[in-house]
């Protein structure tokens, strides 16, 4: 659905991963002018570091807006990070990047 | 002429008393329909807090509800929501009278 | 000649009072906040309530280190500065210079001018439309102005009888107490800074305006001081104030001009 900036930085042996998903994570209990503004919201996100997935979550729709995530995940500079994930209506996003 | 010159003086006293207390001993708004005059105090005392910025958030929702109330015949409930918007200018007002002098204390 | 004299003087002794009042209001000030937070240096109030609180600082260095939220609007901004003309208007010209420059006193109008009011202005001149005051285009906008200026010392000046009359206003409106809560400004952010408030720190009044316009996490956005200053009316349940009127730009005055000598900084990051 929207942009996902990803920013993986090795230190010490450990990747800490921070990522900003642009993703309007509507509920679908809001109300605008009378009407409900339908749910529009991250279900499922997976990370893998060098193909191998490392991090696999159900988010729901009390995440709040365009969220933010850190993990952190053994590795070092150079190994690719990748995110996904799929929101309620089907679509999905993805975003790749190599470890600073 | 001392008796008349007392009960004159009497007079004057408790009215000239009754117009320095301000508006908001003013008992009687213009009218013995009891919504009335509260609904009148109400708005004349929001109008004076707006004029100076120290308006309070809610009053001017107490008001509009108040006349759906007493349009709608609950004129009892309308008018305690009225008295209670009136109450909030009052103290507005006691406010206002206070930022001239507000500074800090240290 | 006497009577000549005598008048001058006092006009002068007047003006001079007017600069020393707010060098002395701002040491007393800032003496106040050091008492109460000993440990905390004055130039460290740049960032405000992170200054107080290690765990929120901790998250805060997090977050500008990593992907501040803000990054993509403050961009916008400075390519809509350029779109909209406002690169064109001789008071916005040098975006640094005229972050520093406001607020300030106008002598020919009597009011106090600022930032976002030249910028609506001008966006006003060069496109025929109305700028808002408080969200959208003027923050973003805003915000990449002050960027331009990030590292320079907050400098208001007050230092005509018309400017010392709108610095006052300001200051009592922010010691006033309003509102159902009856608070003044200076309740939660000079009395009582560092306290919470439920779950939130209150933060200090010093150094409030040097990251303004803010991102806040509760908006999503960002959004300009007066924004703020809406807000914080009505959580104290007093009727907000249109921004951009006087009695908003008389605090902003002030405000500001409690902040002299901190850095303006462009980590706008806040709850």
């Amino acid at each position: 659905m929207g942009k996902i900036k990803l920013k993986p930085k090795a230190r010490k042996g450990v990747i800490g991963i921070k990522c900003l998903i642009k993703h309007p994570m509507e509920t679908g209990l809001r109300k605008k002018k009378g009407k409900v503004v339908p749910a529009n919201h991250i279900v499922h996100m997976v990370v893998s570091h060098n193909g191998n997935k490392v991090v696999d979550a159900d988010i729901g729709s009390s995440i709040s807006k365009n969220p933010y995530f850190k993990f952190n995940v053994a590795g070092a500079k150079g190994d690719t990070i990748e995110l996904k994930y799929t929101d309620n209506k089907g679509k999905t996003g993805s975003a790749t990047a190599k470890s600073k | 002429m001392k008796k008349l010159l007392i009960t004159v003086l009497s007079v004057f006293a408790l009215t000239a008393q009754a117009n320095f207390l301000g508006g908001s001993h003013n008992w009687n708004n213009g009218s013995s329909d009891p919504f009335k005059s509260a609904i009148k105090a109400a708005e004349t005392g929001y109008k004076a807090n707006l004029a100076v910025n120290m308006a309070w958030r809610d009053t001017g929702k107490m008001i509009k509800t108040a006349k759906k109330l007493n349009a709608a015949g609950k004129t009892a409930a309308a008018v305690a929501l009225a008295n209670k918007a009136h109450a909030q200018t009052v103290n507005s007002t006691a406010q206002t009278a206070l930022i001239g002098s507000a500074g800090p204390r240290f | 000649m006497k009577k000549l004299i005598t008048v001058v003087a006092g006009v002068g002794f007047l003006v001079g009072a007017a600069s020393a009042d707010v060098a002395s209001d701002q040491k007393a000030f800032i003496s106040h906040f050091k008492s109460i937070q000993p440990s905390v240096e004055f130039a460290d109030y740049t960032n405000g309530v992170y200054a107080y609180d290690a765990g929120s600082r901790d998250q805060f260095e997090e977050i500008l280190d990593g992907i501040p939220p803000y990054e993509e609007a403050v961009e916008k901004g400075g390519a809509e500065y350029l779109k909209f003309g406002l690169n064109k208007c001789d008071a916005l010209k040098d975006p640094a210079a005229a972050r520093l420059a406001h607020p300030y006193f106008d002598e020919a109008t009597q009011k106090v001018v600022t930032l976002e009011g030249v910028m609506k202005a001008c966006y006003n001149k060069q496109t025929g439309k109305k700028l808002g005051s408080k969200k959208g285009k003027i923050a973003r906008m805003s915000a990449w102005i002050s960027d331009q200026a990030a590292g320079e010392k907050v400098n208001v000046k007050v230092e005509t009888v018309g400017a010392q009359a709108a610095y006052e206003e300001g200051k009592s409106f922010f010691y006033g107490k309003r509102g159902q809560f009856n608070m003044s400004c200076a309740d939660c952010h000079v009395y009582n800074a560092g306290k919470k408030a439920r779950a939130d720190i209150l933060s200090p009044a010093l150094g409030h305006t040097t990251h303004v316009p803010m991102y806040r996490a509760k908006w999503a956005g960002l959004g300009t001081l007066q924004r703020r200053y809406g807000g914080c009316l009505k959580n104290m349940r007093a009727k907000p104030i249109n921004a951009q009127t006087e009695t908003m730009n008389n605090l902003e005055y002030f405000h500001q001009a409690m902040s002299n000598g901190l850095e303006i900084t462009d980590a706008r990051y806040r709850k």
